[in-house]
């Protein structure tokens, strides 16, 4: 693989706010910002709420003021199994060398395996260093029980 | 089930002030405990279903005795997950009946999703039929979830003053959600 980089930013969903971008996208916008270099391609990934006017990923597009030669929006995808296919999508369609998957310390782990069954072992994980709240722990808990199966599937797309 | 058991014995040392505070009295409060027996319930059952649908991870060895087992131990694993649920009643709170509530909508969704599970399990055949059986199994897990989402979100939302969060935010049972 000799294309570019691919910086995939997903988007955090949350019931709270509105037309603004939340902290924890906001996080993740700014670890994005350190990690990306002229050339490399990044796609932000993340749905639109319903009655909300723009998506997740419309969101950290407008915030975006880093480098990276082109961008990219996924407003499709709900999920983090939806984030990580509509990635891994998007790295074999541009021939990426490799993925530089941003998110929270506390979601990482999930999404980073993931994202590898969907892709392969070119993934490379920038975290940023917050700690979730108890809710959003108790939602991530509850969200690795599906893992080994969206693994499995996930890998038979490849 | 083996923290929630400790977890019961430990509190019940504590309310007859066995503990290693001499002061006389626990200071856990009914909602702490149930903030410890929320997360400590949570805990396990994530785990106990993971370890389950990792047997179906590996589409090449997967059989009927597989699936079965794997339905078995999802079914196992949730009905042991609502019954803690319910027998931890409601919060001690101005919300809590609201809040027991929550965990019994969740409780039957779940029930619904395990039919499913099973039906699923009952009908696998052939190779292209595992692949169909794990896809189901997959929705029904991913509507469990889904359920499980909305009853925390609930809990959430009919905390106004945070007297829940902030004894889940405390309690040490919560610590083993990772993250």
């Amino acid at each position: 693989m000799s294309g570019p980089r691919l910086i995939a930013v997903l988007g955090y969903s949350s019931r709270d706010g509105g037309a603004e971008l939340n902290r924890v996208s906001a996080a993740r916008l700014a670890r994005a910002n350190e990690e990306a270099l002229p050339g490399d391609t990044i796609l932000f990934s993340g749905w639109r709420r319903p009655r909300r006017a723009v998506s997740e990923a419309e969101l950290m597009s407008r915030g975006w003021n880093g480098n990276a030669g082109n961008v990219l929006l996924d407003n499709a995808s709900r999920t983090t199994y939806g984030n990580v296919l509509a990635a891994a999508n998007v790295a074999r369609e541009l021939s990426a060398r490799e993925i530089v998957l941003v998110t929270s310390g506390w979601h990482a782990r999930r999404a980073s395996r993931l994202l590898e069954a969907a892709h392969g072992d070119r993934v490379v994980l920038a975290a940023t260093d917050e700690r979730g709240t108890v809710g959003a722990r108790i939602r991530e808990r509850a969200c690795w029980l599906l893992v080994p199966l969206q693994a499995a599937l996930a890998q038979r797309r490849r | 089930m083996k923290r929630v058991a400790l977890l019961a014995i430990v509190l019940a040392l504590a309310a007859v002030g066995c503990g290693a505070d001499d002061g006389g009295s626990s200071s856990a409060t009914p909602t702490d405990e149930w903030a410890e027996g929320y997360c400590a319930a949570i805990v396990d059952w994530a785990d106990e279903l993971r370890l389950a649908t990792d047997e179906l991870r590996d589409f090449r060895s997967l059989s009927q005795q597989s699936f079965a087992q794997a339905g078995d131990d999802i079914r196992a694993a949730t009905d042991s997950f609502t019954g803690e649920l319910r027998a931890l009643g409601a919060p001690d709170t101005e919300f809590g009946e609201a809040a027991r509530q929550a965990v019994e909508t969740f409780a039957t969704a779940a029930k619904a999703d395990l039919a499913d599970i099973e039906r699923a399990v009952a009908n696998v055949s052939g190779l292209a039929g595992i692949s169909k059986a794990v896809s189901s199994i997959t929705a029904a897990l991913t509507s469990m979830n889904r359920s499980f989402t909305t009853m925390v979100n609930s809990l959430r939302k009919l905390d106004p003053e945070e007297e829940l969060q902030s004894a889940l935010e405390d309690a040490e049972s919560c610590d083993d959600l990772g993250g």
